[in-house]
């Protein structure tokens, strides 16, 4: 059985015991949601992927056994065509993309794999469990949604306005359209069952003449298809979803749905339960999945411009005060936010005067305030705010959320139709996130606005900036306390939590395995609800291909149903209280080294001469700016672009640094009981051995002597010397704790597909890396000479390429 | 060998088999538009001699390489996946 396929999911779950009762709760409510983002460490353009995927798919073509010796020599030859074509079309954009190209970037995937692929894990789905649980009922609602952040992250970046978040909308629901008009079209096409052969029901034909009518074209319908109601019904159906000038449009989605629903209803009334099952069926299921929108386009923003233009607003309505304004997160503030909450709304405010990032902010609002009232209030998802460092930043934006109209009742005092999501990215935020939920769901605004959108409250954890802000193995003990602490919140509350996983692709930004690191999560954090960030390469190596995108697909959503149905009784998720104690004390210390390199004076001169880090802004990877303006120490530098430059120069110590330190300084103090209890926590705690893993295998792909080379662009040689022993020392030291650990001879010697892979590749990514040195070198040198921009970008796809890991 | 280590090496024999035949195609292409860096694929380690201005189409080179191995390891797990599917029969 394939590990990681639903069929061995349902066969692990009913080994465990699971009960049929349990299983269909979970299947009632299971609700896994990729979210695409395009950040913004994805390079390849989309022309270089359509040619990566006809590669791919001539392979497969390859793999058929049918070919006779002249047609494969066919076949070769037009691989060979390919590999010419992309020797002469370039991998590197040489335009930075614009939101807009960026937004066709992800709607490309749904296109070529996702729009096909996720309806059909429906299938797997029924399948599998007809197979092991043939006593429930074998009808599966669709397990999956998309989100997309591309064209509603403003979060840093200008270029996302109100109006590339409509065009963002329109352009999504016009792919999901375009899918159903075809889909539609095929079962015209398809389906020619004629009244001369076979009875239908008065309920069909009566729904079928409601549906001619509404399509404005009834009798031209049906002429061109006499006796042929379902050609005719399903006519009818794309005419409304057309909005062809007499059609009815639908009202919304769950109206397309009921005719589909209906439509196979009447098929297995004249047992043609295969027609059915085989071909409406899958229709229906890409409505439910994608209705009139794709994707759930989330939006985000920062509590700094949240705040920064509800104290304009403040400005507004006290004109004349005399009281400055209340400092932001202080009692004061709080307490006009909660007035204001509380009063009762008789009309709208209306702005005027305001400044351009107000007027911005509020016509985002108003934008999502028409989106939820029209055919498809999933369009839009949920409004995430970064950098949350207090209850008063959410109720900030609740309270602009009840200027322009988001609350569901009259008075506007009650209860938001937004769904706001704190974002805690800091340690310190990850640490002080349970008591911020703790203070929201106690305020009635709060708790009565997510009763009223589904009694859940989502909560996103983001890995990036905790990593470099305490180090990987820091980060992950924090994330990983953080989620049991919120559980624990929403449990006094009698909310459910449920978590958005901000992650990138690389060890640093959370991208272990998916079905080992969902494994991993403590147990009771994913319930059946799980949102993941699926970013730039991520979604190009994903879901390019159909094949690679149902497996994808299945691997995540079986594991989130394993999770869900076994987590509770898994011996390796208990807490154990030794356990807990020993890696909170790992954990301590590792952040302690870490965060001494992070604070060394000379580490930012160290970062910036050592590193591609300045010349990566040539590389035309994202419309969103790769700083921040004025930046000008280690916290002020992006998360992406600081573990993507740290992994160029092959040091990659954002994802191993810090746990060699914590790892001696813990045995010196307990000897070899100290030992024996790592080794049992290695042995028999998920979450431990996940983060040894995913150290292990950092370490490996580093390289100290291509590193050393780095180090030599340094002018302040003894900066450069101290620092670079500093780190290298620490990586020897961490390499001989984890083998000691681990008990191998080697690194990596525990995963053989990552060992053969790299080693495959390992003396180009370093020749790639030299000649980066080297260009590095010139470029400096050589200042404003733009020769040396292409040939140095390329030495940083290649890098990138080689190690599978970029930001 | 158990079945996870039947699939590793079932997938690592596919990827060499699918990664021979690239190399060989990738390497006709290299001769085709600029055979003096074919040494970059051959052995990096002596590509070091490559002149400056050559550097250009020898990342380019590689980075065909790589993009092309991604592709050949994206493969087995879905064809394998597949193929195990089909061979277990509809209920998988």
């Amino acid at each position: 059985m394939v590990t990681g396929s639903l069929s061995h999911a349902f066969s692990q779950i009913a080994a465990f015991g699971v009960t049929p009762e349990n299983v269909q709760k979970a299947l009632d409510t299971i609700d896994v949601q990729p979210t695409i983002t395009a950040h913004p460490t994805e390079a390849k353009r989309v022309t270089v992927l359509e040619i990566h995927r006809r590669i791919y798919l001539k392979l497969y073509e390859l793999e058929s056994p049918r070919w006779t010796p002249r047609e494969r020599k066919a076949l070769v030859d037009l691989l060979r065509n390919e590999i010419d074509l992309l020797w002469m079309t370039g991998e590197i954009r040489i335009e930075k993309p614009t939101v807009e190209s960026e937004i066709s970037w992800g709607l490309h995937f749904f296109r070529e794999a996702l729009f096909d692929r996720t309806a059909s894990l429906c299938d797997l789905m029924e399948s599998a469990l007809q197979r092991h649980y043939p006593e429930l009922p074998s009808r599966v609602r669709p397990p999956l949604k998309f989100s997309s952040w591309i064209g509603g992250d403003r979060d840093g970046n200008p270029f996302v306005t109100v109006a590339t978040t409509r065009n963002a909308l329109l352009e999504n629901r016009k792919a999901a359209v375009e899918r159903l008009d075809k889909r539609l079209t095929d079962l015209i096409q398809l389906i020619s069952l004629s009244n001369n052969e076979v009875n239908f029901s008065s309920e069909f034909t009566a729904r079928l003449a409601q549906q001619l009518e509404a399509s404005g074209q009834g009798e031209n319908i049906r002429q061109r298809n006499p006796q042929e109601p379902f050609r005719q019904l399903f006519s009818a159906l794309r005419l409304r979803l057309k909005e062809v000038p007499g059609a009815k449009p639908f009202r919304d989605v769950a109206e397309l749905i009921a005719e589909l629903s209906a439509a196979e209803r009447s098929l297995v009334e004249v047992r043609a339960v295969s027609l059915a099952a085989t071909l409406v069926r899958p229709v229906r299921w890409e409505a439910e999945i994608f209705g009139f929108r794709t994707v759930s386009l989330d939006i985000r923003q920062n509590t700094t411009v949240t705040n920064r233009v509800l104290q304009e607003i403040w400005h507004k309505m006290n004109p004349v005060s005399k009281v400055a304004v209340p400092k932001e997160g202080s009692p004061e503030w709080t307490a006009w936010i909660m007035d204001e909450l509380n009063k009762p709304l008789g009309f709208l405010p209306n702005f005027f005067g305001i400044s351009e990032e107000a007027r911005e902010l509020l016509d985002l609002l108003y934008l999502i305030r028409e989106t939820l009232d029209g055919p498809d209030p999933q369009s839009i998802g949920t409004f995430i705010l970064s950098m949350t460092r207090c209850a008063a930043d959410v109720l900030g934006l609740y309270l602009l959320a009840k200027y322009c109209g988001l609350f569901r009742d009259d008075i506007s005092s009650e209860s938001c139709r937004l769904r706001i999501v704190p974002l805690f990215e800091t340690i310190d935020d990850l640490r002080a996130g349970p008591a911020i939920m703790k203070e929201l769901l106690a305020t009635g605004v709060v708790k009565k606005s997510v009763n009223d959108s589904g009694g859940r409250q989502e909560i996103m954890l983001g890995y990036s900036d905790s990593n470099k802000d305490g180090g990987f193995f820091c980060a992950s003990f924090e994330l990983f306390e953080a989620q049991r602490r919120l559980l624990r919140v929403g449990k006094e509350a009698g909310v459910d939590i449920s978590f958005f996983h901000g992650r990138g692709g690389s060890v640093s930004r959370g991208g272990a395995p998916t079905g080992r690191a969902i494994a991993a999560q403590p147990a009771g954090t994913i319930n059946g609800h799980m949102r993941v960030t699926e970013q730039g390469e991520v979604v190009s190596s994903k879901f390019a291909n159909r094949g690679t995108a149902q497996n994808n697909l299945e691997v995540l959503t079986s594991s989130v149903l394993v999770h869900t149905l076994k987590s509770g009784e898994e011996p390796e998720l208990r807490l154990n209280p030794e356990h807990q104690k020993a890696v909170e004390e790992i954990a301590s210390l590792s952040f302690k080294a870490y965060r001494k390199l992070a604070e060394d004076n000379a580490l930012l001169g160290y970062f910036h001469a050592a590193s591609p880090v300045e010349e990566l802004a040539l590389l035309k990877i994202g419309s969103r700016p790769a700083r921040r303006f004025g930046a000008k120490g280690i916290e002020d530098l992006r998360a992406i672009p600081w573990v993507f430059a740290w992994s160029q120069n092959r040091h990659l110590l954002t994802g191993w640094y810090g746990l060699g330190y914590a790892l001696d300084d813990f045995l010196s103090a307990r000897g070899p009981q100290g030992l024996a209890l790592l080794r049992d926590m290695f042995n028999r705690s998920r979450g431990f051995r996940l983060a040894v893993d995913e150290v292990e295998k950092s370490l490996f792909l580093a390289d100290m002597r291509v590193a050393e080379k780095y180090a030599e662009l340094v002018p302040d040689r003894v900066d450069a010397e101290r620092i670079f022993a500093i780190i290298s020392h620490e990586h020897r030291r961490t390499s001989r704790s984890i083998l000691e650990l681990t008990g191998e001879k080697v690194l990596c010697e525990r995963f053989q597909g990552l060992w053969r892979r790299f080693e495959r590749v390992r003396p180009i990514v370093d020749r790639a890396n030299l000649w980066q040195v080297q260009l590095l070198r010139e470029a400096r040198a050589a200042k404003g000479d733009d020769r040396l921009n292409m040939p140095l970008l390329m030495t940083m796809n290649c890098v990138a390429g080689g190690l599978g890991w970029t930001g | 060998m158990n079945e996870s280590v039947q699939v590793a090496a079932q997938e690592a024999d596919y990827i060499d088999e699918i990664t021979v035949m690239l190399r060989n195609l990738l390497r006709q292409i290299i001769r085709l538009r600029e055979p003096s860096v074919l040494s970059v694929i051959d052995e990096p380690e002596e590509a070091a001699g490559i002149p400056p201005h050559l550097i250009e189409h020898a990342l380019q080179a590689i980075g065909i390489w790589l993009q092309l191995l991604n592709i050949a390891e994206e493969m087995p797990p879905s064809a394998i996946a597949g193929s195990m599917k089909s061979r277990a029969g509809p209920m998988w």
